[in-house]
C-alpha cells in the first residue's frame, strides 16, 4: 500500500465539492482510502486514526487543505490526486470564463435575446424568481419542487395571459431547440411534438421514438399536477396550442398520468381542434382511436410507435406489441422459482416508469417503489443522479423469501449520473448470490432507458446488466409484462 | 453590517489583509482574530459582517479582489483590493436573541417548535456532516466520529460538567470537512442556545463556551465565528428562527428553519444540528429545575 499527501496552502472549497471529490477519489481503482479536509488539529487526528498522517499533512496549517490517498500502487495514488487537481483546476477556469449573475435581471440584462429561464432553487424560492422571469417576457422551466399549488395556478395564469409557458414546477424533463434541458435524453430532431407531464415517461417515449427511427420537434413539460382539477391543464392546453402552430412540429404527442376527468374532457376538446394528429397517452388506457382521430395509447412504448407511424404518414399499428416472445421467456424463469416466490419488487428511479409498470402487475402481493419520490429523496440526491441509494433496497428484495421477480429501471441522458449500470451491476450479482444461497432464484429484469447518443452509452449499460445476469427488456412495459408473466399461474 | 465592528472599520484607521473571496463573501483580516466579511446584499446580516450592494452583473470573486489585497480606511469608508465600501450606505444591525421560554406553556411550545425544526432538518438537511446526530444515519467514518463526538458534548453540557464539556467539546473543533468544518459549526449553534437570555444555562456553561472558542484550533473563518457564537452572536436568520420557535405558529418555523438549512453547503444543517442540540439539553435543565 502507498500513502501520497497533497497539501494546499491556504486552499478554501466548501464541502458539499469536497465529499464529491473524495467520492470520485475513492472510486478509483486502486484507491483504498481517499480524505480531503482542512488540516485543523481534529482533521489530522482522524487522518493518524486511518494512517494517513504523514510528516507533510501534520505541518500543514488549519487554513490549509490535505488530499490524502492510500492505494495499491503509486500510480494509483498519483491518479486519484491527479484527478483531485483536474476537477478543482477546470472549477478554477470555469470561474474565470463562465458569466454568473446575482439575479435574472442582471442576467437578462446582459443576454437581451434570452427567451427562456431554467429555475432551480428551494421551492419557498422558486416562485418569486419565476415570476420575475416572466415579468422579463420569458417562458420558464421550473425544476423546482415544493412551490405550492397556489404559486402554481397564479403562475400559470400570468404565463397564459402573457402568451409564456410555465413548464413544471417539478419539470424534469425538456427539449428546446434541440437543446436538452435537465434529465432529457440526446434524441435525433424531427417533426414530432411531445408535451409531457411526467419527466421519465416523456424520457420514455423519446428514446422510443428515437429507435425507431423517428425525432422531436420540442419536447416540453408541464409538471406532475397540471392535469388535476385544480391547475386544469393550463400549461399542457397552452403546448398543444403552440406546438399546433409550430411549423416543424408535424405529430404531437400528449403524456400524463391519468388526468381529472373534467381536465381529460378539455383536451379532448383541444385535441378536436388541432389541425395536427395527437397521439395521446393517458397511464392505463387501452390502445383506441377516438373521435377526431386522436389516438390513445395504452403503453409509453405504444405512444412512440403511434407517433412515429403518423410522423411518417403511415397509420398507427392497431396490434399492441407482439408478447410471444416474452411469454417463453417467462415460462422458462417461471420453471427455475421455489415454492413461495410469487411477488415483484420494483424498484424504480423514474416515477411514471414505476406507475407503469406498477399498474401490469397481477394480483396482490407485490411492490413497486418509486426512490425518486419526495419521501426518499427529501434531504438526498434523486436515484438518477446517485443510483447507489438503490443498492440496500436491491439486497432487501433478495432477502424476501416471497420475491421472484426484481424489476428495474436505468435512466440514462444529460443530468443523470455517469454510470448508473456500473453502480447498479454488483448489487444485482449481490442480489442473486444471496438468493442462490438460500435455495431460490431471482430473476432479476432491467430496462435501460436511453439511447447510444446519451452520455452513458446503452449498449455499454446494457452490457453490464446483462453481465451481472439480468434479463434485459425492450422497454419498460415489456420489462413490467415479463415480470408479470414470470409470476403469473395463468400466462 | 454588525454595529460592533462599526467603529473598528469605519471609526478609525483600518489596515487587513483579504483571507478569502467567495462568490458571495469576501472575508478579511486585521489579525488572526479579528476576520471580518462583505457579503452580497442577498446574504443575512451577521456578526462581523457588512452587507453591499455589487453590481448584479458582478459577483464578488469577480471583482478582481484577491487573497493578499490590502484593505485599508479611505476618506468615506474602506478599499477592498480596488473596491470602494462607502460606510453612508451601510445600516448598523444588532443580534438579539429572544429570551429561553421561563413558563412551563412558553416551553412546551417551545418543544412542539423543535419537533417541527428536528423535522426539517431530518427532510431538507444536507449530509456529510451533522445531519447525522439528528438522523442518526451516519455512514462515513468522518460522520460516525462527528456524532460519537458530539453526543459526548451534549452529555456534558447536560450533566453539567464543565471539564468535561471542555474536554470533549474540544474533540469537536475543528473536525469535518469543508471551510467551516461540521463540530465547529455545530459547536456554534450550541452556543448560541447557551447564550439566550433566561435560559437554564448558567455562568459556567458560558464559560465552558468561551473557553472553546478561545482556545479553538481551526481555520480562520470557523474561529472568527466560534468567538461571536460564544458571546450569543449568529446570523440574522438564526435570530428569527429562534424568534419563530418561542414565539410565532409553526409554519413560520418551518420556513425559517428552511433557511438556515440553505445556508452554506454543509454548513445550515450542521449549525441547524447544534441549536437543536442545544434547544433540546436546554429543555431536559429547565424541565429538572421545575422538577
Amino acid at each position: 500500500m502507498t500513502v501520497r499527501i497533497d497539501i494546499r496552502e491556504n486552499t478554501y472549497y466548501d464541502s458539499v465539492t469536497l465529499m464529491a471529490l473524495t467520492q470520485k477519489m475513492a472510486a478509483h481503482p486502486g484507491v483504498t482510502e481517499a480524505v480531503a479536509v482542512m488540516a485543523t488539529p481534529m482533521n489530522k487526528d482522524l487522518l493518524a486514526g486511518v494512517g494517513l498522517l504523514t510528516a507533510a499533512a501534520d505541518a500543514a496549517g488549519a487554513d490549509d487543505l490535505i488530499v490524502a490517498i492510500r492505494a495499491e500502487s503509486d500510480a494509483a495514488c498519483e491518479a486519484a490526486l491527479a484527478l483531485f487537481a483536474g476537477a478543482t483546476a477546470r472549477r478554477a477556469e470555469d470561474k474565470k470564463t463562465a458569466v454568473s449573475f446575482t439575479s435574472l435581471d442582471a442576467a437578462v440584462r446582459h443576454l437581451p435575446g434570452a427567451n427562456l429561464a431554467v429555475i432551480s432553487v428551494p421551492g419557498e424560492y422558486a416562485a418569486r424568481e419565476a415570476r420575475a422571469a416572466l415579468r422579463n417576457g420569458l417562458h420558464v422551466m421550473l425544476f423546482s419542487d415544493n412551490v405550492s399549488l397556489a404559486d402554481e395556478i397564479d403562475l400559470k395564469t400570468t404565463a397564459h395571459e402573457k402568451g409564456l409557458l410555465v413548464m413544471g414546477p417539478d419539470c424534469g424533463t425538456a427539449i428546446v431547440n434541440g437543446v436538452a434541458l435537465c434529465f432529457a435524453n440526446a434524441v435525433r430532431r424531427g417533426n414530432i411534438g411531445v408535451v409531457g407531464a411526467s419527466g421519465t415517461g416523456t424520457q420514455e417515449v423519446t428514446v422510443h421514438i428515437d429507435r425507431l427511427g423517428g425525432g422531436v420537434s420540442q419536447v416540453l413539460g408541464t409538471g406532475g399536477r397540471d392535469l388535476g382539477a385544480e391547475v386544469g391543464g393550463i400549461m399542457m392546453l397552452d403546448c398543444l396550442a403552440a406546438l399546433s402552430k409550430d411549423e416543424a412540429t408535424g405529430v404531437i404527442v400528449l403524456i400524463s398520468k391519468p388526468p381529472a376527468p373534467s381536465v381529460a374532457d378539455k383536451i379532448v376538446a383541444a385535441i378536436q381542434t388541432c389541425p395536427k394528429p395527437v397521439v395521446v397517452c393517458f397511464l392505463g388506457g387501452a390502445n383506441a382511436v377516438g373521435a377526431g382521430g386522436t389516438y390513445f395509447a395504452a403503453t409509453l412504448e405504444e405512444a412512440a410507435r403511434a407517433a412515429v407511424a403518423l410522423a411518417t404518414g403511415d397509420k398507427p399499428p392497431s396490434q399492441a406489441c407482439s408478447h410471444e416472445k416474452l411469454a417463453t421467456m417467462a415460462t422458462v424463469a417461471r420453471a427455475k422459482l421455489a415454492p413461495g416466490q410469487h411477488a415483484i419488487r420494483g424498484l424504480y428511479c423514474g416515477g411514471t416508469l414505476c406507475q407503469e409498470a406498477a399498474r401490469t402487475a397481477p394480483g396482490e402481493g407485490h411492490i413497486f417503489i418509486d426512490l425518486g419520490d419526495d419521501d426518499y429523496t427529501k434531504g438526498k440526491p434523486h436515484p438518477m443522479i446517485e443510483p447507489s441509494l438503490r443498492l440496500p433496497y436491491i439486497l432487501e428484495a433478495a432477502r424476501d423469501p416471497s420475491v421472484a421477480v426484481l424489476l428495474l429501471d436505468v435512466v440514462l441522458g444529460y443530468g443523470a449520473h455517469p454510470d448508473p449500470a456500473g453502480v447498479t451491476a454488483s448489487a444485482i450479482v449481490q442480489a442473486r448470490e444471496i438468493a442462490r444461497a438460500a435455495g431460490r432464484h431471482l430473476e432479476v429484469i432491467a430496462y435501460v432507458c436511453g439511447t447510444d447518443a446519451d452520455p452513458q452509452g446503452k449498449a455499454g449499460q446494457e452490457s453490464k446488466l446483462a453481465a451481472a445476469g439480468a434479463t434485459l427488456a425492450k422497454s419498460n412495459a415489456r420489462g413490467a409484462y415479463l415480470a408479470a408473466a414470470v409470476v403469473s399461474r395463468e400466462v | 453590517m454588525d454595529a460592533a465592528i462599526g467603529d473598528a472599520l469605519f471609526g478609525r484607521l483600518f489596515r487587513g489583509r483579504v483571507h478569502s473571496v467567495f462568490a458571495q463573501a469576501v472575508n478579511f483580516a486585521a489579525s488572526r482574530t479579528r476576520l471580518y466579511s462583505l457579503v452580497a446584499e442577498e446574504l443575512d446580516d451577521a456578526p462581523g459582517t457588512v452587507r453591499v450592494r455589487v453590481s448584479q452583473d458582478r459577483p464578488l470573486d469577480n471583482l478582481g479582489i484577491r487573497p493578499g489585497d490590502a484593505v485599508i480606511s479611505t476618506a468615506g469608508g474602506l478599499s477592498c483590493g480596488s473596491v470602494p465600501v462607502l460606510a453612508a450606505n451601510v445600516r448598523p444591525w444588532s443580534p438579539t436573541l429572544p429570551p429561553f421560554p421561563s413558563t412551563p406553556a412558553g416551553r412546551r411550545r417551545l418543544a412542539a417548535s423543535l419537533d417541527i425544526f428536528i423535522n426539517a432538518i431530518v427532510a431538507y438537511g444536507r449530509e456529510g456532516g451533522l445531519k447525522a446526530f439528528i438522523s442518526g444515519d451516519a455512514r462515513t467514518l468522518i460522520e460516525k466520529r462527528l456524532v460519537e463526538r458530539a453526543a459526548a458534548v451534549v452529555s456534558a453540557f447536560v450533566a453539567g460538567s464543565p471539564d468535561e464539556a471542555l474536554t470533549t467539546g474540544k474533540g469537536l473543533i475543528g473536525l469535518g470537512t469543508g471551510l467551516t468544518p461540521s463540530g465547529d459549526d455545530f459547536l456554534a449553534g450550541m452556543m448560541v442556545i447557551i447564550n439566550m437570555p433566561a435560559g437554564p444555562f448558567d455562568r459556567q456553561h458560558r464559560k465552558v463556551a468561551a473557553a472553546l472558542a478561545a482556545g479553538a484550533e481551526t481555520g480562520t473563518v470557523s474561529r472568527a465565528m466560534l468567538r461571536h457564537a460564544a458571546r450569543g452572536r449568529t446570523r440574522a436568520g438564526v435570530v428569527a428562527l429562534l424568534e419563530a420557535m418561542t414565539d410565532r405558529p409553526p409554519h413560520d418555523v418551518a420556513a425559517a428553519a428552511r433557511k438556515v438549512l440553505c445556508s452554506g453547503a454543509t454548513s445550515g444543517t450542521d449549525l441547524a444540528a447544534g441549536i437543536a442540540a442545544g434547544l433540546s439539553a436546554g429543555l431536559e435543565l429547565a424541565g429538572e429545575e421545575e422538577e
